[in-house]
């Protein structure tokens, strides 16, 4: 699994520096097969659009969480602001600590530096919103001692 | 009849959606959770969650609902899931399950007002509540490791021992040795006086004890 993700690292770190080097063109992408040619900012966009309709109901977010839970990457952080900002209109502050905890633990799953850089760059949205991270909330442990559904 | 899982059987005679509506009914009643909040390291086994409020109306019944009615109690539904059916479900590929955890008290109805406000006011302890109010486990809890592990290797090694002991079991059972006569005691000492006469082990072995001259055992 941790194969999938070694893609969304790299181009987790030159998102970061493209405003420093301007020669970098990463704009493009081919694929071999003719499915979508559609780029990363317009990826961006669309999911970003997605959530930012004023009129959004809990159904649809949830169905985007889980849609784009199963795909190769890591959501922006526009985009998880733009899902946080969705979950405070539907008025759900324990799906957006979902939201985050289904993040942190995929990004684990690449490395261990990616999950404090992207709590560092929503952090204003966590600070404006008052949601609070799951370490804020002692998540980032187990809690309770249940039996697994497997074992029933 | 509380051991016959009745949630286990299809629903297809209306005097089985009866008996199955009873039982959800006898345990939200008799059933409290016992969650703490506290984030102590103290592990608390959860009992039921709150599925049905008696106090409340039953639910209207629109077409999810009556797919698995009246499985899931009084508890709201609040997305697709995996395929459509209003079930619970804590799996790392889908965060949000189709329902929520336990149905909307009014304990839990006040912290959802309260949720409609500033977040900001929110204790962590109405946070947490609120979270396990739509949320069986977290995340680190169903992705916890469940040392099965330990299981599986104990019982192949005792496997394999027990494989193994039983066919070294066979084998004496299977495979009798009947001593030749040659381990008599006098045929041994026969041999005996020939592998000193043979001088075997002369240096360091068996002739090396042996006192040609005297014709004993050296001292």
């Amino acid at each position: 699994m941790a194969l999938l993700f070694r893609s969304t690292l790299i181009q987790l770190l030159t998102k970061t520096t493209r405003p420093m080097l301007m020669t970098m063109a990463s704009t493009g992408r081919r694929n071999m097969s003719s499915h979508s040619k559609e780029t990363d900012e317009e990826f961006d966009q669309r999911w970003k659009a997605y959530f930012e309709r004023p009129n959004i109901d809990g159904w649809d977010i949830r169905q985007g969480i889980n849609h784009m839970n199963r795909l190769d990457l890591i959501p922006e952080p526009e985009i998880i602001s733009a899902c946080l900002q969705a979950c405070r209109r539907v008025n759900d502050h324990s799906l957006a600590v979902r939201y985050l905890e289904a993040i942190r633990y995929k990004s684990n799953a690449v490395s261990k530096e990616v999950w404090p850089w992207i709590l560092q760059e929503i952090r204003p949205t966590l600070n404006q919103l008052g949601v609070s991270a799951p370490e804020d909330l002692g998540y980032d442990k187990p809690e309770l001692a249940l039996k697994s559904v497997d074992d029933m | 009849m509380n051991n016959l899982l009745l949630r286990h059987v299809k629903l297809t005679h209306p005097q089985v959606t009866s008996m199955l509506q009873y039982q959800c009914r006898l345990n939200a009643s008799t059933t409290t959770t016992t969650t703490t909040t506290t984030a102590g390291s103290k592990s608390v086994i959860q009992q039921s969650p709150i599925v049905l409020d008696n106090t409340k109306p039953p639910p209207p019944l629109d077409a999810d609902r009556m797919r698995m009615h009246p499985r899931i109690g009084n508890r709201e539904i609040v997305g697709y899931g995996l395929k459509g059916k209003p079930e619970y479900f804590d799996l790392v590929m889908f965060p949000c399950p189709s329902i929520r955890w336990e149905a909307d008290t009014s304990e839990i109805a006040e912290l959802r007002k309260k949720e409609k406000g500033d977040w900001k006011q929110l204790s962590t302890e109405d946070k947490k509540r609120l979270y396990r109010a739509s949320f069986r486990q977290t995340f680190e809890e169903f992705t916890a490791p469940s040392g099965i592990w330990k299981w599986t290797m104990g019982w192949t090694l005792i496997a394999l021992a027990g494989l193994i002991l039983a066919y070294d079991g066979w084998r004496r059972v299977a495979y009798p040795f009947e001593t030749p006569d040659s381990f008599g005691e006098e045929k041994l000492k026969k041999q005996l006086q020939y592998h000193i006469a043979a001088r075997q082990g002369p240096m360091t072995g068996l002739s090396a004890k042996w006192d040609y001259e005297t014709g004993t055992w050296k001292k």
